[in-house]
């Protein structure tokens, strides 16, 4: 996956997760729920270290850096050429 | 002590009865009295044998008192896969309620539905 493809598809289970998480908040003792919701986490988590091992922090706070400091590293998530179309056209 | 009398609509009927306003039990809410109650017996509320007719709401309302605003219980069946979520806005195909460009509404409705979203029709 290229890093436009990581960052759709981790945007994809983060997305699911607040989801589950809102459905959880009304309905904690769903255990169904709660597996999906810890299953999609824990894609998450790991599509987000890939993520940032290949292409750099995604956060400037929660992210480990390799040396030098790699968030002031352009593209930022906030540019345009960071990001990508939500849907497709 | 007071004894009030409400209606109360369950298993789809209405039914009048007479309860103890101080009283902890619900009779309504008794599985030992009302199947209905009992979630692996009322198959509207998961009830695991019934799982692949799984609608994704509580149909089935118990001591609903007049006159009260009464949301139904969200109940889990499926979820859009991630793409199709993100997409959609939201995870559950039951929520999912878009907007839809129409022609200016020849029959007039009121300001407030037409803001609401959801097609009346």
């Amino acid at each position: 996956m290229n890093r436009h493809e990581i960052l759709k598809k981790l945007m994809e289970l983060d997305f699911v997760a607040v989801e589950l998480q809102l459905y959880l908040n009304t309905h904690p003792d769903c255990r169904e729920a709660l597996e999906k919701f810890n299953f999609v986490v824990a894609q998450a988590q790991m599509l987000r270290q890939e993520y940032e091992r290949k292409y750099g922090p995604l956060t400037s706070f929660r992210s480990p850096s390799v040396y030098p400091w790699q968030w002031i590293n352009n593209p930022w998530p906030w540019d345009y050429s960071f990001n990508f179309r939500t849907t497709e056209s | 002590m007071h004894i009030i009398k409400y209606d109360s609509i369950c298993m789809g009927g209405l039914v009048s009865m007479m309860y103890k306003e101080n009283s902890m039990i619900n009779p309504l809410a008794n599985p030992m009295v009302n199947p209905m109650a009992n979630p692996m017996t009322n198959p509207y509320y998961g009830g695991m044998q019934y799982k692949n007719m799984c609608i994704p709401q509580e149909t089935v309302i118990c001591n609903v008192r007049l006159a009260r605003a009464y949301v139904p219980f969200q109940r889990l069946c499926n979820l859009y896969n991630p793409k199709e979520a993100l997409n959609k806005g939201t995870a559950f195909p039951e929520l999912y309620s878009p907007y839809f460009k129409t022609e200016k509404a020849k029959t007039k409705i009121s300001p407030l539905m037409e803001k609401s979203g959801d097609i009346y029709e």
